[in-house]
């Protein structure tokens, strides 16, 4: 029994306490004559040091054996997953990532999603639309002779900008999500998309038609949603 | 060994489907077990409270969720490659299981879709709330008292006699809902909505270009709210029931059937121009009814008996 062992060794003194303090140093190598000079006098330290001395060699005496290649791609996922891979990303998108510990809240879309509503919801009605963007107006052809009227209503071209954005730096990371989703991703987009343009021509009739306005809200708000899932998708 | 790794004080982790590693992980940390390797079926029970919380991050393949009596989770995973693993988070460390984190955890980034499909099988207490991200699969949830919020972005979604509350998002994919009692959220964008035999008193859905089908009654103190843009709204229903119905679309029709006597409201002018719409009280008018459409028509049928 070790404790008996040292009780023979006399207890443990004030030199067992110095020893255990430098017995690693002296296993490393360093110059600790206290150490062996102890182990002679003290018959349970020797033992340890004597333990100690074998598994140091019997561990250095073994060759370092390759892991299996699963840990390597283990490590490489857990690196992937952290991002020490990734292509660096655009500001905005880093400045969405800050907000990733609200997941598993579409994080971006949250952020966007406050953004966007905010301004639809809570700024300038969208009472002097008359003519959808330029933009979306090139896309469904159908409105090509409106004014320029609804450019330049704040709220809405503040929208149109973020969600411009977003779209932007979806289509920077969009190579990083699996054919089958971006498929997915798109189909929802170009739904989306028909829909403002749907919307903004209805409006072009009817500029009072406050159901067609709704409408535009929260499609645009729907967009900047899916573009911000889409996003976050690529961060994963 | 628990100061380097503090988190296991609270946390009992467990991966599934790697023998080499796991193996690694037996050695050096000694809360981490295995269960099976390799392309296979994993099977896991775990002890639970009455009403845990779990949470399930999968990418690919089919998750089936059924509650059941006991006080335990029965998962049954089956993955697609050897390089694939589960991550089975429990906490806390000792005792029944409050917190169940289960993920799919692609080892090889350069995995193929197909290699990346897992599919789940679980049975969970039937107090569970739940929590499903698979962006790529079916999702199927039935049998729950708790809360369940299921993510998808391509799949369907089926969900039936969920008492809590319920939100379910598919960008894509059809959503089904039967026989839900709690708080019910559906939204998509191209999916359609069906839900059958509704039991709960609020009810938002919406979707882009799918259609909505609602077949039932709508409980007195309700609130139903069914938007949609171009496709059509579908609603079978008793025509004794009692319920104010508000229908508008803006491009599309509001077609009622006759034997449906909504009493008009009396300034129930459309304040849309050009909309067809309708607003009218059925008996006492318990519900409230909200029916949008963009471009789609909007239709108040009789509900078939056989459903």
């Amino acid at each position: 029994m070790p404790e008996e062992l040292h009780k023979q060794a006399g207890g443990r003194s004030e030199a067992c306490r110095v020893f255990d303090d430098e017995l690693a140093a002296y296993l490393e190598g360093e110059e600790r004559p206290a150490v062996a000079a102890h182990a002679e006098l003290c018959r349970f330290c020797d033992v340890v040091l004597k333990d100690l001395q074998q598994l140091v060699f019997q561990a250095r005496s073994r060759e370092l054996e390759e892991p299996p290649a699963r840990v390597w791609a283990h490590i490489r996922a857990t690196l992937d997953a952290e991002g020490a891979f990734r292509e660096p990303l655009s500001p905005w998108v880093r400045w969405l990532r800050n907000f990733e510990f609200l997941h598993p809240v579409p994080v971006a879309a949250l952020a966007s999603v406050i953004v966007i509503g905010a301004v639809l919801l809570g700024g300038p009605r969208f009472s002097t639309l008359r003519n959808p963007s330029p933009l979306l107006s090139d896309q469904s052809g159908m409105v090509a002779t409106a004014s320029n009227s609804a450019a330049d209503e704040p709220a809405f071209r503040q929208t149109r900008e973020q969600v411009g954005r977003l779209e932007s730096s979806y289509r920077e990371q969009e190579t990083a999500i699996a054919p089958e989703v971006k498929a997915d991703y798109q189909k929802s987009l170009d739904s989306l998309n028909s829909s403002i343009r749907e919307a903004e021509y209805s409006m072009l009739q009817e500029p009072d038609n406050s159901v067609a306005r709704e409408y535009l809200q929260a499609a645009y708000i729907r967009k900047a949603e899916v573009l911000a899932s889409a996003l976050e998708t690529t961060g994963r | 060994m628990v100061d380097r790794f503090p988190q296991l004080e609270s946390t009992r982790r467990t991966r599934l489907g790697s023998p080499g590693f796991a193996g690694l992980l037996l050695l050096v940390l000694p809360l981490r077990g295995l269960a099976a390797a390799g392309p296979a079926k994993v099977e896991k029970t775990i002890d639970a409270t009455p009403t845990p919380r779990v949470s399930l991050s999968n990418i690919r393949g089919r998750v089936i969720v059924k509650g059941w009596e006991k006080p335990q989770i029965h998962l049954v995973s089956t993955t697609s490659s050897p390089r694939v693993e589960v991550d089975v988070e429990v906490m806390p460390f000792q005792g029944p299981a409050e917190k169940v984190h289960l993920t799919t955890h692609p080892l090889d980034p350069s995995l193929s879709a197909k290699e990346k499909t897992t599919d789940y099988l679980l049975d969970v207490p039937l107090g569970s709330s739940v929590e499903i991200r698979n962006p790529e699969g079916e999702v199927q949830v039935e049998r729950l008292q708790g809360d369940a919020s299921i993510d998808s972005v391509g799949a369907p979604i089926t969900v039936s006699d969920v008492a809590g509350h319920l939100a379910v998002r598919s960008l894509a994919g059809d959503i089904r809902i039967t026989h839900c009692s709690g708080r019910v959220e559906a939204n998509s964008v191209c999916g359609s909505l069906y839900f059958f035999s509704p039991a709960g008193t609020e009810m938002r859905a919406s979707t882009t270009s799918g259609k909505i089908v609602y077949e039932g009654d709508f409980l007195a103190g309700g609130e139903y709210q069914l938007k949609n843009w171009n496709g059509d709204v579908d609603v079978f229903t008793s025509p004794t029931g009692s319920f104010e119905l508000n229908a508008k679309s803006i491009k599309g029709k509001v077609i009622r059937d006759p034997e449906f006597s909504l009493r008009p409201k009396r300034h129930s002018a459309s304040r849309l121009n050009g909309a067809n719409s309708f607003a009218g009280t059925s008996d006492t008018g318990k519900a409230t009814v909200e029916l949008t459409s963009f471009s789609g028509t909007i239709h108040v049928s009789r509900q078939h008996v056989d459903h």
